[in-house]
């Protein structure tokens, strides 16, 4: 049995850089688009303030799955072959739906870097711009983290619904070992069906839980330091 | 017009998912409650436990979770529309006991001292000081499990359950339509009904919440 | 006749820290006593020590002759006859300020509901909150809540109270109604411990004051002794930069 585990482990982690890939370019195009829009709502004024609630409340409701079967089945394939196809189908829903998340998180760390550091920054003869850059944003990185870190775990966990489309991330394989596991007739417990999920889940796990904690306490470390408790 | 052929269809997986999510809330919502007690009051071996739980179901997908639950039990006659609601509720506690702990936390420790100097032990104390109070700070992040709970519903799919984006893959091609019509609307729906749920919960808080807070 | 309080040699330690090396004193019915001293001295922990919030390592607490140190006694039952009033106030945020004030009533002393509320109403009147039964603790400004905080110790009817630096987390302006209410109690006899910084109390109504620094009493009198002829330096170092502080004579309550 302890074969079966280490080969599945083994054929399990080939899988991983893809999920790794699907995740990285997903939830970096969410922090590039979500970033922008944090600021757009906090510093732009109230109609642009409103386009963005409104953005964040539609992409945030949307499940994950159905935006990827829209460009999917819809409207990436005039654009786009297989492999981008695929690809791409997971990765801009997931960048999407992420920047609506991420947006909320660098909101609420924006709105709570003091409102004085701003005048400060502002008396000193610096511009809005500036003081945005070099005052709040080095401030607003440290509230964010456990936020953001939480919201990448979540976006890692989302690529397993590429499995639909056919990308060969983790979930595919866990599912393809199973099928092929039942089809060879190798069944014979519902463990033995279980087992390919099983591991899955545990490589899922080491991949989102240790990097989740040890950044978030980082941040909080930090947190503490600049006077911000809790 | 062609909408109000399939809308029904729609709409009736539309009414699925929204019941998988109310049983795996409601399923959530007791778990969650029984996790946080165990957590905070369930010593040496209990506690950890707990915890052990709640950071695996929230480091991994509901997905693989539905998955495990499923062929974990086929055997045993379970039916997807069971394995989907138990995966529900099995993760949404997860959630839940989070959102509940945050509460507890989040009354400070001044209250309980001044409780025990009262005289109270306990049991009164989580009775009357720390229930009442953590169940309205948690409101609002509880909401939003609530209202988004619908959306993770959708996983159902992967197992066949007749929910919407089952009927919606059917829709297409049964009545030749073109999928970003028809995803369009799924999308459409949720958006409605979960800002709908949203906002109630939001009205629901504000009667609700700790005056002066 | 027995006194309502007596602490007996009292040590208290936090892993290496010993912050409490051998208190005593004692309290007789109807008498205002005054720790005060330097922060970190245990002045704190020895009220936790009194009521058994925090069992102190090693020593003995009486109420009214009876060892509450010992492990048989019901704690519960003891603390609904020691009241606490704390520095930060401590009240419990969901409840309007009657019910903060009822609730140790009820759910303790098993009153019926509409009693616990009466009683509940006649010890806001005392702090002259009665007004503001219906508020709750966000509402209130920090006097208000902590006159809020005093009646609910009242209404529990204890044998003692004790006061944790009742004022020092209030701004100054609203220090004088707290005070007031606690020279109002003094003056009726309420037995109460109380460690404070505030010397015009102290001199008002304490009948013995006592000096605490580094977990020891190193000086114990009348105010009148503290305020003329201290007799050890430590003290009469602390007292002149209290009185740095609040102008010579110390602080008194102002009127209203």
């Amino acid at each position: 049995m302890w074969d079966k585990i280490s080969h599945y482990f083994y054929l399990l982690l080939q899988a991983t850089p893809t999920t790794l890939e699907l995740t990285i370019f997903g939830f970096g195009l969410g922090a590039v688009l979500g970033l922008p829009l944090a600021f757009a709502r906090v510093y732009g004024g109230k109609v642009l303030s409103r386009i963005v609630d409104g953005y964040e409340k539609i992409f945030r409701s949307i499940p994950l799955i159905v935006l990827i079967f829209m460009f999917y089945f819809a409207l990436l394939p005039p654009l786009f072959d297989d492999p981008f196809l695929s690809y791409l189908s997971v990765i801009l829903p997931i960048g999407l739906t992420s920047s609506a998340f991420q947006s909320q998180i660098f909101r609420s760390a924006i709105e709570a870097v003091s409102g004085q550091q701003m005048i400060a920054g502002l008396s000193l003869g610096m511009t809005k711009l500036q003081v945005m850059r070099h005052v709040i944003f080095p401030q607003m990185f440290f509230l964010a983290l456990p936020g953001w870190v939480n919201e990448y775990a979540n976006q890692l966990k989302d690529t397993s619904w590429a499995y639909t489309i056919g990308i060969p991330e983790l979930m595919r394989w866990a599912d393809y070992i199973r099928a092929s596991e039942q089809k060879a007739g190798m069944i014979t417990s519902p463990f033995d069906l279980v087992l390919p999920y099983l591991i899955a889940s545990i490589i899922y796990f080491a991949l989102t839980y240790p990097v989740s904690k040890a950044l978030s306490e980082w941040g909080m470390k930090k947190k503490k330091l600049m006077g911000y408790s809790r | 017009m062609l909408l109000f052929d399939y809308f029904p269809e729609l709409l009736k997986g539309l009414a699925t998912t929204f019941e998988l999510a109310a049983i795996g809330l409601a399923m959530g919502f007791v778990l969650g409650w029984i996790l946080v007690l165990l957590r905070k009051y369930g010593g040496k071996v209990l506690s950890p436990i707990a915890t052990a739980y709640v950071e695996f179901i929230r480091g991994t997908p509901m997905l693989v979770q539905l998955f495990i639950i499923y062929f974990g039990l086929v055997e045993y006659g379970i039916d997807n529309f069971t394995a989907a609601f138990l995966t529900l509720g099995i993760n949404s506690g997860a959630y839940q006991s989070e959102y509940f702990r945050q509460g507890i936390e989040s009354i400070g420790q001044g209250q309980i001292i001044a409780a025990r100097a009262i005289g109270m032990n306990r049991l009164q104390i989580i009775r009357h000081i720390i229930l009442p109070q953590a169940i309205r700070i948690a409101l609002p992040a509880w909401s939003n499990e609530a209202a988004y709970l619908p959306k993770y519903g959708v996983v159902a799919f992967a197992i066949a359950v007749q929910d919407i984006l089952s009927k919606a893959k059917w829709i297409v091609p049964t009545w030749s339509l073109s999928p970003l019509e028809v995803y369009g609307m799924v999308a459409l729906l949720f958006v409605i009904c979960i800002s709908a749920i949203s906002k109630i919960l939001d009205i629901v808080y504000k009667r609700v919440k700790i005056p002066g807070f | 006749m027995e006194k309502v309080l007596k602490v007996e040699n009292i040590w208290k330690s936090y892993g290496k820290l010993q912050v409490l090396k051998g208190i005593s004193f004692d309290i007789n019915e109807g008498e205002t006593k005054v720790i005060f001293g330097p922060s970190g001295s245990g002045k704190s922990t020895l009220l936790r020590c009194i009521n058994m919030l925090d069992p102190p390592d090693k020593g003995k607490v009486y109420i009214r002759g009876v060892d509450i140190t010992d492990p048989s006694v019901d704690l519960n039952k003891v603390r609904t006859r020691i009241g606490m009033v704390f520095q930060h106030f401590n009240l419990f945020n969901h409840l309007t300020a009657l019910d903060n004030v009822a609730l140790g009533l009820r759910v303790v002393k098993k009153m019926p509901k509409e009693e616990a509320r009466k009683k509940a109403m006649e010890a806001l009147k005392k702090v002259r909150m009665e007004k503001w039964s219906h508020h709750y603790p966000g509402q209130l400004s920090g006097g208000q809540k902590q006159r809020v905080g005093i009646a609910r110790a009242l209404a529990m009817e204890p044998d003692i109270i004790l006061f944790d630096e009742p004022t020092s987390a209030l701004d100054p302006e609203l220090i004088g109604e707290v005070l007031n209410v606690m020279l109002d109690l003094a003056k009726e006899k309420t037995t109460m411990l109380v460690v404070t910084h505030e010397m015009g109390f102290a001199r008002s109504v304490a009948s013995e004051m006592i000096f605490i620094d580094n977990g020891v009493v190193v000086e114990r009198g009348t105010p009148e002794h503290f305020f003329t002829k201290p007799k050890t330096e430590r003290v009469r170092r602390f007292l002149s930069k209290i009185g740095e502080l609040y102008g010579r004579k110390g602080k008194t309550a102002p009127e209203g």
